[in-house]
């Protein structure tokens, strides 16, 4: 409480109202405390007085990044959704489905009660729906075809393989498409028109050559017959296995069957594996007035030995590939980075990958002969001394086995 | 001239990466309640309509892939009511046939397993999708290392939060 505030409360004290009243001079007490600069005009001139002056350093904030909902009314799902644009149809019109007649009362009674015990089984093989979405999941039209493409199936297209038969995706081995597939066509025209049969690897273009130009094409048949099998057309570039290479996963594979009124002549060539590299969008465009696409098949295929056997009796290596990773992401090296790091880790983030590999291979050659590599039984014997002896980083790299450690072992060469 | 192989293949098909294992699902948003039903590539799910049933195989990305409904003409007239347990359970049989004819052979269930349990339909319908050869789980992912990435010679470290971090937590 101040002088002047205590004569107020007590008036009659002479004491009080003698003296003068002024308020207890702080400024003074301030600066003894705190320095000059507390009073200073501008406060962060002497940056070590701020402690004492007890004002608070001014926080740095980073600026907000404010979201107003009224500027967002689309929700996530709505804002990543691709536009849509309506694909075209390049082939026929969609066949109608055949309804079948209502069913009678008998089967109506007969069908409730095996619906009642759960004993209601459909006849799968009698459903006919052709799924154009998974072709659009798997981007056959578009690889095919170009973008915004696509047509029904119209016409029923059956390949086997044996007992492999090619729905649209299904995964097969690729040995098991060494020999040509069995193709039944079925007949539209009442004997007019013609069928030509493309097997295509949409994935398996690996040439230096045609580059990104084209796809492989496995398999022509031109001018069958309508009605006929597949015996009576002729064959433009003959059956070859699909081959995906080693490490390149899997292929889609694609049987499309075109429909034309006059024998084509398709002047393809087919004679070495790069000549059948052919881009099918261009082939279609350039007899675009006389085929119309009308069936489609897909499978996938991924390497087997099969492969290799096959490009060697071309008189070809077997190309070996290996997946290309995106380099991991890691945050640029700092001297001193913002947050504590586990020093050992940190720094070998930004060693050089190639120095780290043959610091590894030279302790591994330095340990043990090269062609008897074997795993110690123990990895650290000494468990107890180095325990206590050696730095926790280091002892936990000699007890590692697995990550950059395994390496050690496992060095497989390629 | 000799052929020649290029030196980087793309492989074009879109599902590669899934189905090498090299895709990771995603994990959800971090706030979200039910985190685990965004983590799928394919989920199969019943669509429990006023007067149909519809399954479904959707796609993280792409959205519904595969369908069998009782819409279609063929199904509805081998069945006896299009929204009983056995149109459930035979809708299950139709999905799980077209998934595996078009290659995809691991979903994830679409419902939680409550859900599956209090309702006859969802019990019958993932029955149904098992029993044709459907697995209603997926793999986890390869992940990056130094197993399958010889360049990737170090390893990874969780940041911990410090201290200062968690002030307002504490």
């Amino acid at each position: 409480m101040s002088a002047a505030q205590y004569a107020r409360l007590v008036p009659k004290k002479y004491r009080s109202r003698t003296l003068p009243k002024i308020d207890r001079p702080w400024r003074p007490r301030v600066i003894a405390w705190a320095g000059p600069a507390a009073f200073y005009p501008n406060r962060f001139y002497e940056i070590d007085k701020w402690y004492k002056a007890r004002i608070d350093k001014p926080e740095k904030l980073p600026e907000m990044h404010i979201i107003d909902p009224a500027d967002h009314m689309k929700s996530l799902n709505e804002l990543m959704k691709k536009p849509e644009i309506e694909p075209i149809n390049i082939g026929f019109k969609k066949r109608e489905e055949k309804v079948k007649a209502e069913k009678s009362e008998q089967d109506r009674a007969e069908l409730e009660r095996k619906s009642r015990h759960m004993q209601l089984r459909i006849d799968i093989d009698l459903l006919s729906v052709e799924n154009l979405s998974v072709y659009r999941h798997f981007q056959v039209f578009d690889h095919l075809f170009g973008d915004n493409v696509f047509f029904e199936n119209v016409q029923r297209l059956e390949v086997n393989y044996s007992d492999n038969v090619i729905h649209n995706g299904n995964i097969l081995t690729a040995s098991s498409t060494v020999t040509r597939p069995e193709v039944t066509i079925e007949s539209v025209g009442n004997g007019k028109g013609f069928n030509t049969l493309f097997m295509v690897n949409l994935d398996g273009n690996g040439f230096e050559e045609k580059k990104n130009n084209g796809e492989m094409v496995q398999w022509v048949v031109s001018n069958i017959p309508d009605g006929e099998s597949i015996e009576k057309g002729t064959e433009v570039i003959d059956y070859l296995q699909p081959l995906p290479f080693y490490g390149t996963g899997y292929h889609r594979v694609a049987f499309v069957l075109f429909r034309h009124s006059q024998p084509v002549d398709l002047k393809l060539d087919g004679s070495t594996l790069e000549n059948r590299i052919h881009s099918i969008s261009e082939l279609y465009k350039s007899h675009e007035n006389l085929l119309t696409p009308s069936a489609i098949r897909f499978f996938q295929t991924s390497y087997d030995n099969s492969v290799k056997t096959k490009l060697h009796s071309l008189g070809l290596k077997s190309p070996l590939y290996d997946y290309e990773y995106r380099p991991a992401l890691k945050p640029d090296q700092r001297e001193f980075p913002e947050k504590p790091q586990p020093f050992d880790l940190y720094l070998d983030m930004y060693r050089d990958s190639k120095e780290v590999e043959k610091e590894i291979l030279e302790k591994r050659l330095s340990e043990i002969k090269l062609d008897n590599v074997e795993e110690p039984k123990w990895i650290d014997p000494d468990y107890v001394e180095n325990k206590k002896k050696l730095p926790a980083w280091l002892h936990a790299k000699i007890l590692e086995r697995k990550g950059v450690g395994h390496g050690k072992y496992h060095n497989d060469v390629q | 001239m000799a052929t020649r192989f290029v030196k980087s293949l793309v492989n074009r098909n879109p599902r590669n990466n899934e189905l090498m294992g090299r895709q990771a699902a995603n994990i959800g948003y971090q706030f979200e309640k039910d985190k685990s039903a965004r983590s799928y590539i394919y989920k199969v799910e019943l669509v429990e309509g006023k007067s149909h049933r519809e399954g479904r195989l959707v796609h993280y990305k792409d959205g519904i892939v595969i369908s069998a409904s009782t819409k279609e003409p063929s199904i509805a007239n081998q069945l006896y009511s299009k929204t009983d347990t056995s149109a459930a359970l035979n809708i299950g049989r139709v999905l799980a046939l077209r998934c595996l004819q078009s290659g995809i052979h691991f979903a994830m269930p679409g419902a939680t397993k409550e859900a599956i349990e209090k309702s006859q339909h969802q019990t019958y319908f993932f029955k149904a999708l098992e029993e044709e050869g459907l697995t209603l789980k997926e793999p986890d992912h390869i992940e990056h290392s130094y197993e399958n990435d010889k360049s990737f010679t170090w390893k990874r470290f969780p940041l911990k939060p410090t201290r200062q971090d968690k002030l307002d937590e504490l």
